[in-house]
């Protein structure tokens, strides 16, 4: 065998043991006897990676379980004047406002919907409560105030002036003078940044406010809560701005907090929401649903196998070995991108691998036709694997595209499903231009 | 239900994911035939919207029975086998394209329907087989799997059949019917 064919088939190797390592699950490893005594594990690994702003564990520990086979958590939200006359108005409106911005926070399975005079929020277990309950809290208001006495204003009185409400007084700036929040990084500094992105009428009132407030701080309060979010000193050098330059403020908060508070600003609750509860729900469709389904699986690769045997004698084991490989890196990559699994994730499983395994029977069929007519193995390879590629190669790179669209453009399940098919789509791509073509060239030429 | 554009109703949403798919074989067809003569390869991307088409709407309308008759339980998962059939139905119906297009370029000059003749026989095995293969891996799955899945697993193998007789049956007879609608 040459030795780039051999290079060929340890990359495969390689490929194939990481990616099942990755796969698998925390698989203990247990041996007591009295020659060996062995107490390790293999699979569902933590790895730690070193990090500017400290260390990022990546946990391969288990596979994230949707909402329907994982348990969830149900939150539930009422409005907060309960007495309004247009209360059934207003919580449609909310339930509306809250699928927005789950889908905008990048949640793709959840479900809202409506309990009497509540609204309840189903999220999977792995999602973070926390951001969650805050960013479905915030109305998305925004207000300016500047302080009522600014004589007494001294910097190492800050603190205490933050805190006390009562010293600040509203300017008339709102969330509906501002466009955007963007997060920045300063190149010079390194600083963490936050551009206020004003409308051109908002713009000039701010200019306005600052010019008066030299060397005073001005407190930017979000979501009407009882301290300020920022508390920026107005310098003497953002009045030599052009006065069409949005400012910017220099914060201490990571880029999700200005990212969650411009969700808002630009999707706000039209009433605002308490929270009530917050309960687990059991997974609706059954917690043997991941060991029924890997079984079941399981059973239809090895009729696929038996099929190949059938249709193509010994080499269509070639063809298992390639579908496993394939598959293994499939599941490790889902694994790697957090995409959650339950019967979503299994229908776009299942359309993946029948791809695989159409097209390995276009390919052997090809090869077998080909040995039936007298052709030497390698040229019909070379014939298979390079002028007629484009019949294999075609169809998956346009499938891959459709559904890398698809999930750019989608939200919810779809979206989930899209993902599903965009990471299976990659594993048929290395199916056939490099994991059957390696093994079939290694392994398949003796066998006629 | 599509949560594509949630603002929209259901029907708009389908209307719209099927749209952009169709816009996506058009492009499809314009890198993948631009060596086959324009209206040779024009008449054999008509007929595979068309059939394409033929098989969503033939899809709903079973899909629509089954759903007054039966009411299937399939919770928030409407949209997936509507879905799947897309893109199965993409992926089988490229056998028989790219079938014509390898014998359109073996001897130039040939008819659609004439290049279909030559490689119908090999095209309706290759597809017949190619479904049964998905049906290895639904049938399984329904048979040992937890049951919750069940609906959705009819459904899948409901569209893989449809995929299957639209591509070996319809396709063949679309594109006759065009080529003799031209000659009348």
């Amino acid at each position: 065998m040459p030795g780039k064919e051999t290079f060929k088939l340890v990359l495969v190797s390689i490929i194939f043991t990481i990616s099942a390592l990755i796969a698998l699950p925390e698989i203990p490893f247990v041996v007591n006897s009295k020659l060996w005594i062995i107490d390790s594990a293999i699979g569902g690994y933590k790895i730690k990676i070193p990090r500017k702003d400290g260390e990022k564990v990546i946990d391969l520990s288990n596979f994230k379980k949707d909402s329907e086979i994982g348990e969830s958590q149900k939150i539930i939200y009422s409005l907060k004047d309960g007495t309004s006359d247009n209360k059934d108005q207003f919580l449609s409106e909310v339930e509306k406002t809250i699928k927005k911005r789950l889908s905008l926070m990048g949640i793709a399975d959840f479900s809202v919907g409506r309990e009497g005079d509540n609204i309840f929020v189903i999220i999977p277990e792995y999602e973070d409560f926390d951001r969650v309950n805050q960013m479905l809290l915030g109305n998305g208001k925004m207000m300016f105030k500047t302080l009522k006495d600014p004589g007494g204003w001294s910097s190492d009185k800050a603190q205490e002036i933050f805190f006390d409400t009562g010293k600040w007084q509203d300017t008339g700036i709102t969330e509906h003078d501002i466009q955007n929040l963007i997060y920045t990084i300063d190149p010079a500094s390194g600083d963490s940044m936050m551009i206020i992105s004003f409308t051109s009428e908002g713009r000039n009132k701010f200019y306005d406010l600052a010019e008066k407030n030299v060397n005073l701080p001005i407190a930017i309060y979000m979501n009407d809560s009882e301290y300020p979010f920022l508390m920026p000193l107005i310098s003497e050098t953002l009045l030599k701005n052009d006065k069409n330059t949005d400012p910017s403020v220099t914060i201490r908060y990571p880029k999700q907090v200005v990212e969650d508070y411009n969700l808002q600003l630009k999707n706000p609750l039209p009433a605002d929401i308490v929270y009530v509860d917050k309960t687990i729900v059991t997974p609706p469709i059954g917690v043997n649903f991941i060991s029924k389904y890997v079984i079941s699986f399981v059973i239809a690769l090895i009729l696929i196998s038996i099929f190949f045997v059938i249709k193509f004698n010994l080499t269509g084991i070639i063809f298992t070995y390639a579908l496993i490989c394939s598959i293994s890196v499939f599941a490790a990559l889902a694994k790697l991108l957090s995409l959650s699994i339950g019967p979503v994730f299994l229908s776009a499983s299942i359309l993946v691998t029948g791809i695989i395994s159409s097209l390995g029977y276009l390919i052997f069929n090809d090869m077998k036709s080909g040995l039936n007519e007298g052709k030497p193995f390698d040229i019909i390879y070379y014939q298979v694997f390079g002028k007629a590629k484009e019949r294999l190669s075609a169809p998956s790179i346009f499938m891959f595209s459709a559904s890398l669209l698809f999930m750019l453009i989608t939200t919810g399940r779809v979206r989930v499903f899209m993902s599903v098919l965009t990471v299976g789509m990659l594993s048929v791509i290395l199916f056939y231009s490099f994991l059957l073509p390696t093994l079939l060239f290694a392994l398949g030429r003796d066998e006629k | 239900m599509i949560s594509f554009l949630p603002s929209l109703s259901p029907i708009f949403n389908y209307l719209i994911i099927t749209a952009i798919f169709v816009f996506v074989i058009v492009i499809f067809f314009s890198v993948v035939f631009d060596d086959v003569r324009g209206k040779v390869s024009s008449e054999i991307k008509l007929s595979f919207i068309f059939t394409f088409c033929i098989n969503l709407l033939f899809y709903l309308l079973i899909f629509y029975l089954i759903k007054i008759s039966t009411e299937p339980d399939i919770y928030d998962n409407e949209a997936l086998p509507f879905l799947y059939l897309m893109f199965l139905s993409f992926f089988t119906g490229a056998i028989p394209v790219m079938e014509i297009k390898g014998n359109l370029l073996k001897t130039k000059g040939r008819s659609a329907v004439e290049a279909y003749d030559n490689v119908s026989k090999k095209v309706s095995s290759v597809v017949r087989e190619i479904s049964l293969l998905f049906a290895l891996l639904l049938i399984p799955m329904y048979f040992f799997g937890n049951g919750s899945m069940n609906m959705l697993l009819i459904l899948f193998l409901l569209s893989t059949i449809i995929s299957c007789a639209g591509w070996t049956v319809v396709f063949p007879r679309i594109l006759k019917f065009r080529q003799s609608g031209k000659k009348s």
